[in-house]
């Protein structure tokens, strides 16, 4: 599914363009890099990491980064180019390496010493480089690789982040320093860690320095995990004396205001739009339903594409040249939905989400942490959601990566965060008919994916062709039926709101017999509708559940008898489970629930055969 | 004869000139009416026109100040389709193009593009010429050029609407001696055309296969002015679009294809190669007489003066010294850096066609009488001796004949340092290299097992609760070990063991409590041992005790073949077996009850599958096998072989039931 990560990251360092600072950074001391030289190990690195981030004033955001690295044993190991990022809303304007090899020499790159090579490609055309030097000599292990760049933070108003992924795989000696002028309030905040800063004060500004001696990436997965546990750093600076730093809904306003500045040449609406508007929703009477039509009329018209020159990874394209080309991203379908619905006097507001489930967003404190945006409606004091990405969305709704996600709706002085609440249609339902065949059930199911369930269906729906979609629904069937399901023959149907799969299939191993009776139970013909893994074993790692919440399934198996009633079985199981994100006052609720519901998942059924 | 002319016309358009008509008209509504999502219910678009064209002629370059001559290639494409899906959009309205520029900024390259869309509504929209992106894509620190690169997405295209794409690129002071040339595509191409021009005076041979189905070109002389030569025309309608699908055949073995070769120039009267000798003789000038290997580097890899190898083990001890000290980039060209030894050794990196140099010259100084062959990875298709071109090969190897065994060496990451040749060069062809002479040999086998293998082993205890502990073995050889080594090749140990790890618990193991492995880059086999509470499933019904084993590797080849519509036929890498094996563990105070029936299964031939229950006093021997005793089946046993192996993965899986002893 298309999701803005450039967005994410260009979101991250943004500001409007000050003065480049070309500050002369010094490598460390040769002894201090000596002190480093731990003997080499097989795998390379990080023996010393410090990324500064230094406030000019609020639109002025410079960036150091100063590694060591000290090269591996390994043959992979020895680099034969050193790499550096560079784009346009982060901006390289300084470039120092040293190798200081075992033998005692050394070699000394800069900026002049770079070239460039393109990130842009016939998915994304953008103005991102990758800058990088050619290294003269092989670089045996025990190399000791030490690298000074400065970026600008071009777009720098919605603030910083550090986290120690950042570091790589893993690390040591690691160092984030936010420095602000005397005067200036800093608004930090530390997630997933505890460490405190050291705060020391000179003419140059107060310097806040987060040190932390090791890190080492924890690769174990756990399905029900939060992804970014990591410790994070966000920073920003207070815009100005009159935002109370310490408020939080005040300074997501000031946030929220510095985006809108951002994007304000963007926001003007025209006759041309409105005339559109005006077309597009002829015979439409309620708000609700124009500003459906003017999302469906985005949807069949506007293409999904990634064109990010001139900080479109930021900023929106013009809507009229959207229109003309009918291609956009996220930003571009967001702006022109609502743009066309302002038009006409309807009060749609963009909206600042992340996509992608198990992610946390910290409000406490106003730095960006998204990756998309959709546009939020309220009607009738319900909010009602846009998403026109991927043109298969359903109005109102969102994709179920939003499940129960932060927004944080836009507006003039009034920008906040609002939950895009789940919608109570979603709905995974399972029917039909089998008889056995040995130990597996033969027969027809009918699949009914309603609501947000349904969302990624449509798109595949419209992405692919026939040949494609079997495959995409066996795939989907193996991965949230049963792994070996077999199926024979698929049809499929697209409803307004629900999408209907109709499968002749064979659900293996999933019958016990032992003598007449047979054993089945819910988790035997549908295993992966529940996790492997049991939260229970692990319950203060659970952050969301990150399967299909909403489910009733309904099978009649024939030639099979009850043992009591003598009638034909029906496996008929429900269960509703809340999506997430679950706090430590929300989890104790799941656990109990999900235990209630997988102790009726694993029930076993005794049936006679006939 | 217009056809040729509109050629030459577009050829000379350099970059950002002005505006200019399309080469080809948009297809007649009658025509691409008839191809809807509903008659391609299977395609993501329809190619109508694929249209190539190469064409080398004289031209002028400018360079400060002076006017030099010289010849010039323009090669111009041009793709006409109809797009049915979102997928054919994303496929065809978004364009990209790389291309090298030999001589920076002073003599660039010229390119030229443009695009249009037809709406089902007959409207056309063409590309604003502003929305063509040339952007340098890789540069010197100087800030030369060295790759530029084309990039635009074409405006309002939605499913249903025709995507007309021109382009030329003309490449200065350049010229080709040979080249080859595809008409499929993936999608479906209901005409292919291919012009390829040559200056007067050029002796020409063009092979095209297969020769009935492409047929003979028309030749036209395009003009009399100085330097024209004749064009070669081809056109062929209704190719069916070839898909990759695994484990099927390299496209370049199923497109239709013409190729030529020259064989004396223009004007210069030089003679260009003109067959395989001619070939052989200038790569032995050029590349195979150079340097050679100083004392001090052979020391470097561990061997005296005195070493010379009279045996195939001396050989392969060589090999594998050079194999430990240089690691192996991953692409390589056919030309050995002969004159860049020391750079070689010093970076300790080279490609495949480098070491295999160091290696030829190494057994030349030492007094044996190795030959390079040119070698083509099967993967990319199977080289054809009627055409000689050096474009076919991507390699070098070196063949050794001692003790009356002959070896073919080559370098891939692959193979492990303990040689074995690499299951993509066995049964192919090679191109053997003398001084003036070539010869097409079959590479064979060597004395190395032509056949692979993939076990996984598994011991499982049942405890009093319902976790059940595995003590399992994973091994495997041949083109799956190779994959595995490919894979691992530029990783860390660390990020190995991590990836092993993720593969055990996604297939195995809830929790893995041991892990081993071997280091595949100094072995045949990659193999890993693992303990751990296994994620075969077990359930207590009554006085039963139900358990499931759980495989991975007949679902993992299951998986990787499962498609609703095979278009190729299956090609597997080598001839292999499979086998899983669970010996189950009697729980304490239960008794084995039943075991599912053997099965034997022999619906495909050269396909055989078992699956066999041995019973014993400790439990219960499972073992499920599956044989490829063939390498290449027909497609229409796609299904029957599909379902082989699903069944063999789910009676592997059946259920074994102990019942609990009576007190």
């Amino acid at each position: 599914m298309a999701c803005d990560k450039m967005f994410h990251a260009a979101l991250l360092c943004c500001a409007v363009i000050l003065l480049v600072s070309c500050s002369t950074t010094l490598l460390l001391e040769k002894q201090a890099l000596e002190e480093l030289s731990l003997g080499p190990s097989e795998n390379s690195e990080t023996v010393f990491f410090t990324r500064h981030f230094t406030w000019a004033g609020t639109k002025s955001l410079e960036v150091k980064e100063h590694r060591v690295v000290r090269v591996g044993s390994h043959r992979a190991a020895a680099p034969e180019v050193l790499t550096v990022y560079d784009g346009l809303a982060t901006r390289l304007n300084h470039f120092e390496a040293r190798l200081l090899r075992p033998d005692g020499s050394t070699e000394l790159y800069g900026l002049s010493d770079l070239a460039t090579s393109t990130l842009s490609s016939q998915s994304v055309i953008a103005d991102w480089n990758i800058r990088y030097v050619p290294l003269k000599r092989y670089v045996p292990p025990g190399t000791l690789i030490e690298t000074v760049s400065n970026h600008e933070m071009v777009l720098a108003a919605l603030g910083a982040s550090f986290a120690l992924s950042d570091v790589g795989v893993r690390g040591q000696r690691i160092n984030c320093v936010l420095t602000v002028p005397r005067g200036q309030t800093l608004l930090y905040q530390v997630f997933n860690d505890t460490v405190a800063p050291v705060i020391d004060t000179s003419a140059a500004g107060i310097s806040y320095a987060f040190r932390w001696k090791t890190y080492e990436k924890d690769s174990k997965t756990w399905p029900f995990k939060k992804t970014n546990t990591l410790p994070e750093v966000l920073a920003s600076l207070a815009g100005s004396s009159a935002e109370p730093a310490d408020n939080q809904e005040s300074a997501w306003i000031s946030f929220g205001n510095r985006y809108l500045d951002l994007v304000e040449s963007k926001l003007r609406e025209s006759n041309k739009l409105k005339a559109l508007a005006e077309e597009i929703t002829r015979g439409k009477s309620g708000d609700l339903e124009k500003i459906n039509a003017i999302f469906e009329y985005c949807q069949k018209n506007i293409r999904y594409e990634q064109v990010y020159l001139a900080f479109g990874e930021i900023i929106p394209n013009d809507a009229d040249l959207i229109l003309e080309r009918k291609y956009g991203d996220c930003k571009d379908y967001s702006l022109v939905i609502y743009l066309l619905a302002r038009s006409i006097g309807l009060e749609p507001r963009l909206a600042l989400c992340y996509r992608g489930r198990g992610v946390e967003v910290y409000p406490q404190i106003p730095v960006s942490q998204f990756n998309h945006m959709v546009v939020q409606f309220e009607h009738q004091g319900a909010d009602h959601w846009f998403d026109g990405t991927n043109r298969t969305g359903i109005p109102g709704i969102t994709t179920i990566d939003l499940l129960n996600a932060r927004a944080l709706v836009l507006e003039r002085d009034s920008s906040r965060f609002i939950t895009i609440q789940e919608s109570p249609l979603n709905r995974l339902g399972i029917s039909g008919t089998l008889v056995p065949s040995g130990s597996s059930l033969k027969g027809r199911l009918n699949v009914t994916l309603a609501a947000q369930y349904a969302i990624d269906f449509y798109t595949l729906d419209l992405y692919l062709n026939r040949a494609k979609m079997i495959e995409s629904i066996v795939q989907w069937s193996r991965r949230h039926l049963h792994p070996d399901i077999e199926i024979k023959a698929v049809d499929w149907k697209r409803g307004d709101d629900q999408f209907q799969i109709v499968t002749d299939l064979t659900i293996p191993n999933c019958l016990t017999a032992v003598d007449s009776t047979r054993f089945t139970s819910p988790s035997r013909m549908f295993p992966s509708l529940f996790p492997e893994e049991n939260p229970a074993d692990r319950p203060d790692d659970v952050y969301f559940f990150p399967l299909y919440g909403k489910v009733d399934i309904s099978v009649d198996v024939l030639r099979l008898k009850e043992s009591s009633k003598g009638q034909s079985p029906l496996v008929s199981f429900s269960f509703r489970l809340p999506p997430g994100p679950f706090s430590e006052d929300t989890r104790p609720n799941f656990l109990r629930l999900y235990k209630a519901a997988f102790s009726e998942f694993t029930k076993t059924l005794h049936f006679i055969q006939e | 004869m217009r056809t040729i002319i509109l050629f030459t016309c577009f050829a000379l358009i350099p970059a950002g000139s002005g505006a200019q008509d399309f080469l080809r008209k948009l297809p007649d509504r009658r025509l691409s009416n008839q191809i809807t999502a509903k008659t391609f219910r299977n395609n993501d678009a329809v190619i109508i026109l694929k249209e190539q064209s190469f064409k080398v002629e004289p031209g002028e370059v400018n360079f400060k100040g002076v006017t030099f001559t010289g010849l010039q290639t323009t090669r111009t494409s041009i793709i006409l389709v109809k797009v049915l899906t979102e997928a054919g959009v994303a496929r065809y309205a978004s364009f990209e193009l790389t291309y090298p520029e030999y001589f920076g900024d002073e003599i660039p390259a010229g390119f030229a593009a443009r695009a249009r869309v037809q709406k089902e509504n007959d409207d056309v929209i063409e590309l604003p010429e502003e929305d063509v992106k040339v952007i340098v894509s890789r540069e010197t620190n100087d800030g030369d050029p060295l790759e530029r690169k084309v990039l635009f997405k074409v405006p309002n295209v939605t499913t249903g609407d025709i995507v007309q794409i021109e382009y030329g690129l003309t490449m200065p002071l350049s010229r080709s001696n040979s080249g080859i040339f595809f008409y499929n595509a993936a999608d479906p191409v209901l005409f292919s055309n291919l012009a390829i021009t040559l200056p007067a005076q050029t002796g020409v041979t063009h092979f095209s296969l297969p020769p009935d189905e492409v047929g003979n070109p028309t030749v036209e002389q395009l003009s009399n002015v100085y330097g024209s030569g004749k064009t070669y025309f081809w056109s062929l309608k209704n190719l069916n679009g070839i898909a990759e699908e695994p484990f099927g055949p390299p496209f370049e073995d199923q497109s239709l294809l013409t190729a030529f070769v020259t064989h004396s120039h223009f004007e210069s009267k030089i003679q260009t190669s003109k067959a395989w000798a001619d070939l052989a003789e200038e790569f032995h000038k050029e590349y195979l007489d150079g340097k050679n290997v100083s004392e001090a580097r052979i020391k470097e890899l561990g061997f005296s003066t005195a070493f010379r190898p009279t045996t195939i083990a001396g050989v392969d001890s060589l090999y594998a010294a050079l194999r430990r000290s240089i690691s192996l980039l991953p692409h390589s060209s056919l030309y050995p850096r002969s004159d860049d030894i020391d750079e070689i050794f010093e970076r300790k990196k080279g490609d495949a066609s480098d070491l295999a140099y160091i290696l030829f010259r190494i057994l030349i100084q030492r007094g044996l009488n190795p030959q390079c062959a040119w070698i083509r990875d099967k993967r990319n298709g199977q080289y054809d001796r009627q055409i000689p071109s050096t474009q076919w090969f991507d390699r070098i190897g070196v063949l050794v004949a001692l003790e009356g065994k002959e070896r073919l060496y080559a370098f891939d990451r692959g193979i492990p340092a303990t040689y074995e040749l690499p299951w993509h060069l066995r049964g192919t062809n090679m191109a053997v290299i003398g001084k003036a002479m070539v010869e097409h040999r079959t590479i064979t086998t060597g004395g190395f097992s032509d056949r692979g293998t993939l076990g996984e082993s598994h011991v499982l205890y049942l405890g009093s609760s319902t976790t059940v502990m595995d003590s399992l073995q994973f091994r495997t050889t041949g083109w799956r070990a190779d994959q595995l080594r490919s894979d691992f090749y530029e990783l860390e140990n660390s990020e190995i063991t991590e990836r092993i790890r993720t593969m055990a618990t996604d297939a195995w193991m809830k929790d893995i409590r041991s892990l081993k492995f071997n280091n595949p880059g100094d072995s045949t086999a990659f193999q890993l041992e693992c303990e751990g509470a296994s994620k075969a499933t077990v359930e207590v019904l009554d006085t039963l005790m139900v358990i499931k084993p759980r495989n991975l590797i007949f679902r993992w080849l299951h998986g990787h073949l499962l498609s609703p519509i095979r278009r190729s036929h299956i090609l597997l890498p080598e001839r292999f077996n499979m086998t899983a094996t669970w010996t189950i563990k009697t729980p304490v105070g239960f008794e084995l009850r039943s075991t599912p029936s053997n099965r034997s299964l022999r619906d495909v031939q050269n396909v055989p599958a078992s699956i066999i229950y041995t019973k014993s006093p400790e439990g219960v021997l499972v073992k499920a096998t599956l044989r490829f005793e063939a390498i290449a089946f027909n497609v229409e046993l796609f299904p029957a072989i599909l379902r082989v192996i699903d069944t063999v993965s789910q009676e592997s899986e059946r259920e074994i039931v102990f019942r609990r002893l009576k007190r």
